[in-house]
C-alpha cells in the first residue's frame, strides 16, 4: 500500500513538472534561427601585361603576356589604342604584322599567354594590352 | 375514500410545475483563468547560396559578391523587439561578410558587417508587436584586392529575435 502510494506521487511530481516546463517553453522572449554562409576566393594571381609598344617608333621586342597558374581561365589579348580605345585588329588590320596571332590562349600553367615570336615590325600608335579572361 | 384520494391526486398534479420551474433556476459556476505570455518566434528559409569571388585581380577596390536568395518571418506579442546577428568565428583575414535585413516591421540598419560578430550585433530594431513575413535577407561578401585565394569555407549566422 505504501509503494503504491509512492508510485502515486512520483507520477504525480512527473506530470506537475511537465505543465511548468510546456508554460516556460511556450513563454519565449528570445527566438533565433541560423543559416549556413558558404564562401570563397578564387582569383588569378595576374601579372600586369608586360609588354607595350611605342608610338612611331619600331618596336624590336615580342609582345609578351604572363600571368599566373590558373588552368581554369582563359585569356583573349588584344592590342588597343589609347585614343580610340579600339581593337587595332579590327580597325587596322595592316598595322598588326607580327601580331596575327592574337587569339585567346589557354594558360594552363604559369607562362606566357601570348607571345608575338617576332618583333613588330610596323609603327603603331599609342596603346596597350588588354587581357580578358574568362572562365 | 374515493373522494379523498382524488383530492390528493389533484394537488400533487397542481404541485409539480411549480417543482419543475423551481429546478430551472439552478446554476453552476467555473473559473476561467486567461494569460497571455510573451511569444517569439524568428525563422528563415534555408541557407544562402555561395558567395565566391571569382575576378582578374587586377582591380584597386574589394570585390563584392551578394546573395538575396533567402527570407526571414517573425513574429511577437512585445514591444520594442530587435534583431540582432551573430557569427560562429571571425571571417579571414582580408574578407568581409555583411549582411542586410529588410523589414516592415522596424527599422534596418543597412548592411551590417557580421565579419566578427562574436558579440551579436543588431540588424533591426524597433520592432514593435505584430509579424512580418517573408522579408528579404541580403548577404554581401567581399574580399580585398590582396587576398589572391580562399579556399571554400563556410560559417554559421544566427539571427535572434530578442529585446
Amino acid at each position: 500500500m505504501l509503494s503504491k502510494m509512492k508510485w502515486t506521487r512520483n507520477i504525480l511530481c512527473l506530470l506537475v513538472f511537465c505543465a511548468f516546463s510546456a508554460v516556460e517553453l511556450s513563454a519565449q522572449t528570445t527566438s533565433s534561427a541560423a543559416q549556413v554562409v558558404t564562401f570563397g576566393v578564387r582569383r588569378i594571381a595576374l601579372q600586369a601585361p608586360t609588354a607595350s609598344y611605342v608610338a612611331n617608333t619600331m618596336n624590336q621586342n615580342p609582345v609578351k603576356v604572363t600571368a599566373g597558374s590558373q588552368s581554369r581561365f582563359q585569356a583573349a589579348v588584344e592590342l588597343r589604342t589609347t585614343t580610340s580605345e579600339q581593337t587595332l585588329l579590327s580597325e587596322e588590320p595592316a598595322m598588326n604584322a607580327g601580331v596575327s596571332n592574337l587569339r585567346p590562349v589557354a594558360a594552363t600553367h604559369a607562362s606566357d599567354l601570348y607571345n608575338s615570336r617576332s618583333p613588330l615590325t610596323k609603327s603603331l600608335p599609342p596603346g596597350k594590352l588588354v587581357v580578358t579572361f574568362t572562365e | 375514500m374515493t373522494i379523498t384520494t382524488s383530492k390528493t391526486l389533484l394537488l400533487i398534479s397542481l404541485c409539480l410545475p411549480s417543482l419543475a420551474l423551481a429546478q430551472s433556476s439552478v446554476s453552476v459556476s467555473q473559473t476561467v483563468t486567461v494569460e497571455v505570455r510573451p511569444v517569439t518566434k524568428i525563422a528563415v528559409t534555408g541557407n544562402p547560396g555561395p558567395l565566391f569571388v571569382t575576378d582578374m585581380g587586377s582591380g584597386s577596390d574589394a570585390l563584392t559578391v551578394s546573395d538575396n536568395s533567402t527570407k526571414y518571418s517573425m513574429l511577437t506579442n512585445l514591444e520594442n523587439m530587435k534583431i540582432v546577428a551573430s557569427i560562429n568565428g571571425p571571417m579571414p583575414q582580408g574578407t568581409k561578410l555583411m549582411m542586410k535585413l529588410e523589414t516592415s516591421a522596424g527599422l534596418s540598419n543597412g548592411f551590417v558587417d557580421v565579419s566578427n560578430a562574436s558579440t551579436p550585433v543588431d540588424v533591426v530594431t524597433g520592432i514593435n508587436k505584430g509579424s512580418d513575413r517573408n522579408q528579404s535577407i541580403t548577404y554581401a561578401f567581399a574580399a580585398d584586392p590582396s587576398v589572391t585565394q580562399v579556399n571554400s569555407d563556410s560559417r554559421v549566422v544566427t539571427l535572434t529575435l530578442t529585446n
